[in-house]
């Protein structure tokens, strides 16, 4: 967000002063923006370079270096990744709904409905925003052991049902929906599910959209917990499937690793590509900077 | 312009009985007592914060009372929520759903409430047509003017044909002409269909013009409630009499009008315009005669003279600002009444125009 504020105010200024001056900060700026984003992407223009050229070329950069597809069929062959994907798929949806259905109903109940002790628990829930998931992962370990669910997808998925930060987006964007259109609609005769389903979650779609890229976006790259979790191929999400991959024996060539890289992350690239101005435009109404 | 053949629906009775609602220390309604008659306009008038749309609100049922009851067609309904009450509501900024077209945000009551799927289209088309609202069916309110936007409202009130609407300063965001008009279609609209309506302003002319019973309120407490004339002729306090009419009635204080006149003839004057010797032998300065500026003319003879300051000419009337004593009045003279300016002014005014308040209580001096 800053760099791009940073940015269009130094267009504003280029263009002001680009006859008479030679402007050096924003240059500088310019540069070190140029700089960072290169640095960022770095790895990443590597992996692609990689992916799809022969593994000659894994350390030789040649612009004409013949492309390939190979390492992709090479890496889904040596792994099996299509149950990988079902297994991320639906660990995803498994959660993205249950977040849904609970961090709406949760919200609702914050933002609608005035009940002994709202404050307490709307404080408790804020303080989940603090805690770190990792700290956790021994007592969430426990816990699952105890409800004998250890290597399900069930079990990824629980620890992060209950979401914090959905019920405070969800409660923040429920409160701003004008308490004329309640009245509106309880005048007709809805009832409360009735209200919730037909006026506030309608209302409250780009919230729905920037919180449900997040939600996926970090659940499908999630990898510390699924990997203490799982220890079988039909429940291994992705990103644990991958790790195994890359390290069952060090003869596995980088390019066919990070065909495999690519092959993973490639659908939240595309998905982010596609909802991406959604995504800024709903986060910027949710008022997250 | 507007045209229904539906069947007119019976309008029902409200009544509330020593109404009060509070909110901690805010004392919003003091037993309020009202009722509505089936199938009339009643409008509730009074300045901002005077209780009002909270009257209202009470009357929906999206507030409970803190004490009293509510009853609608003599059922008591204190308890009920606003669905049990058979009633619609217009709200002052339309409420409309911004996510759904007009066809369906007029037809949420009836979707939410089953209404077979043929008869929800037949009531639509009607009631679109009605309104002048057919073109834009598919529309998002969002894509609507600010006068389309309130049909769609008034829409979503009278398609379901409750026996009692109610409105919540539904004009007050439209211009004054298209406050007009709309004026007239939703008091025909009422009349047409017959229902009991209950209308919240603070605009006396929507409320002169539309209502059978304007109810003013001042302070969470019902100043007065009666016919328009009523309440224009014949003003129970001071409130009411300051509050009607546009410019309101003079209030002027009795000892100033002794002063005014010619000494040792004041008594005989005030006791000329009432002869309820009673009242006049308590002390004049309690009491302060009320008279429409209409009412007040010019005239050679007259006994009182008040000092010009200022004169506004309007084509068809004259105003007249003038003082006697400490008190300022207004007159509306004919338009063609000629007076020079810094003159003083003889006034006169007929007996049967005036009306007499004790300043102390506020209360009107009943003269029989
Ligand atoms: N939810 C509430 N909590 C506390 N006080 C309230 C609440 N709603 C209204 N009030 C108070 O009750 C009084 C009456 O309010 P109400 O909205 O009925 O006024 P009104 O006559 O409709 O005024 P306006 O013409 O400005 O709409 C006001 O003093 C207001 O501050
Ligand atoms: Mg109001």
């Amino acid at each position: 967000m800053t760099e791009t504020t940073v940015n269009t105010v130094n267009k504003k200024n280029l263009g002001r002063r680009f006859e008479f001056k030679f402007d050096f900060d924003t240059v500088l700026n310019t540069f070190a923006m140029w700089l960072l984003a290169f640095l960022w992407a770095l790895p990443l223009l590597y992996a692609i370079w990689t992916a799809f050229h022969p593994a000659a070329y894994e350390t030789r950069f040649e612009l004409f270096a013949p492309l390939t597809l190979d390492n992709f069929v090479k890496a889904w062959n040596a792994a099996p990744f299509a149950r990988y994907f079902l297994n991320t798929f639906l660990l995803v949806t498994l959660i993205l709904t249950s977040q849904f259905v609970l961090c709406t109903l949760a919200a609702f109940a914050f933002a609608r409905f005035k009940f002994p002790g709202r404050n307490i628990l709307f404080t408790l829930v804020l303080l989940q925003l603090l805690v770190m998931p990792d700290i956790l992962i021994v007592e969430n370990y426990k816990t699952i052991r105890q409800l004998g669910l250890v290597d399900t997808i069930v079990a990824i998925g629980l620890p992060y049902i209950a979401s914090g930060f959905g019920i405070f987006l969800l409660r923040q964007t429920f409160m701003t929906v004008p308490s004329e259109l309640d009245d509106a609609a309880r005048v007709e005769g809805v009832s409360f599910l009735g209200l919730l389903l037909k006026v506030y979650v309608p209302l409250a779609k780009p919230t729905y959209l920037a919180y449900g890229l997040v939600s996926v976006s970090h659940h499908w790259n999630n990898f510390l917990w699924p990997l203490i979790i799982t220890n079988s191929v039909e429940t291994r999400p992705v990103t644990v499937g991958l790790s195994v991959f890359a390290a069952i024996d060090a003869g596995v060539e980088w390019s066919v690793i990070n065909a495999a890289t690519l092959m993973t992350s490639g659908p939240l690239l595309i998905a982010f590509l596609l909802f991406q101005r959604q995504f800024v435009q709903s986060f910027m109404r949710a008022g997250i900077r | 312009m507007i045209q229904t053949s539906s069947l007119p629906t019976p309008g029902q009775a409200i009544e509330l009985a020593a109404v009060t609602k509070q909110w901690g220390e805010t004392v919003a309604l003091k037993q309020i007592d009202l009722t509505v008659a089936p199938g009339t306009f009643t409008v509730l008038l009074g300045p901002s914060g005077c209780g009002k749309s909270t009257t209202l609100r009470i009357i929906a049922g999206l507030e409970s009372a803190s004490s009293g009851t509510v009853s609608i067609a003599d059922r008591d309904v204190t308890l009920l929520p606003p669905s049990e009450r058979d009633l619609a509501m217009v709200f002052q900024s339309y409420a409309l759903f911004p996510h759904l077209s007009v066809a369906e945000n007029i037809l949420f009551g009836l979707k939410v409430r089953r209404t077979p799927k043929k008869q929800q289209r037949e009531r639509l088309l009607h009631t679109a047509d009605v309104l002048g609202l057919s073109p834009y069916l598919s529309r998002k309110p969002s894509q609507l003017s600010g006068g389309q936007q309130q049909r769609v409202a008034l829409g979503r009130a009278i398609i379901a044909e409750k026996p009692i609407c109610l409105m919540d300063e539904p004009l007050s965001n439209l211009d004054a002409k298209l406050r007009n008009s709309m004026r007239m279609e939703i008091r025909e609209l009422q009349q047409t269909l017959g229902f009991s309506m209950v209308y919240v302003t603070h605009d006396q002319a929507e409320a002169i013009t539309m209502a059978d019973q304007v109810v003013l309120m001042q302070e969470g407490e019902i100043a007065q409630a009666g016919t328009p004339r009523e309440i224009y002729q014949t003003p129970a306090t001071i409130f009411v009499a300051g509050f009607i009419g546009t410019p309101p009635m003079n209030l002027i204080k009795a000892a100033d009008v002794l002063q005014a006149t010619a000494p040792g003839k004041g008594m005989e004057f005030l006791r000329g315009m009432h002869d309820s010797a009673a009242n006049l032998s308590q002390s004049t300065s309690e009491l302060l005669i009320g008279i429409r500026p209409e009412h007040i003319g010019t005239q050679q003879q007259a006994s009182i003279s008040a000092k010009i300051l200022g004169m506004e000419y309007l084509g068809s009337d004259l105003l007249v600002t003038c003082r006697i004593g400490e008190s300022i009045l207004l007159a509306r003279m004919p338009g063609n009444t000629e007076i020079a300016a810094n003159e003083t002014l003889p006034l006169v005014w007929a007996e049967e125009n005036t009306a007499w308040f004790d300043s102390n209580s506020g209360a009107r001096i009943r003269l029989d």
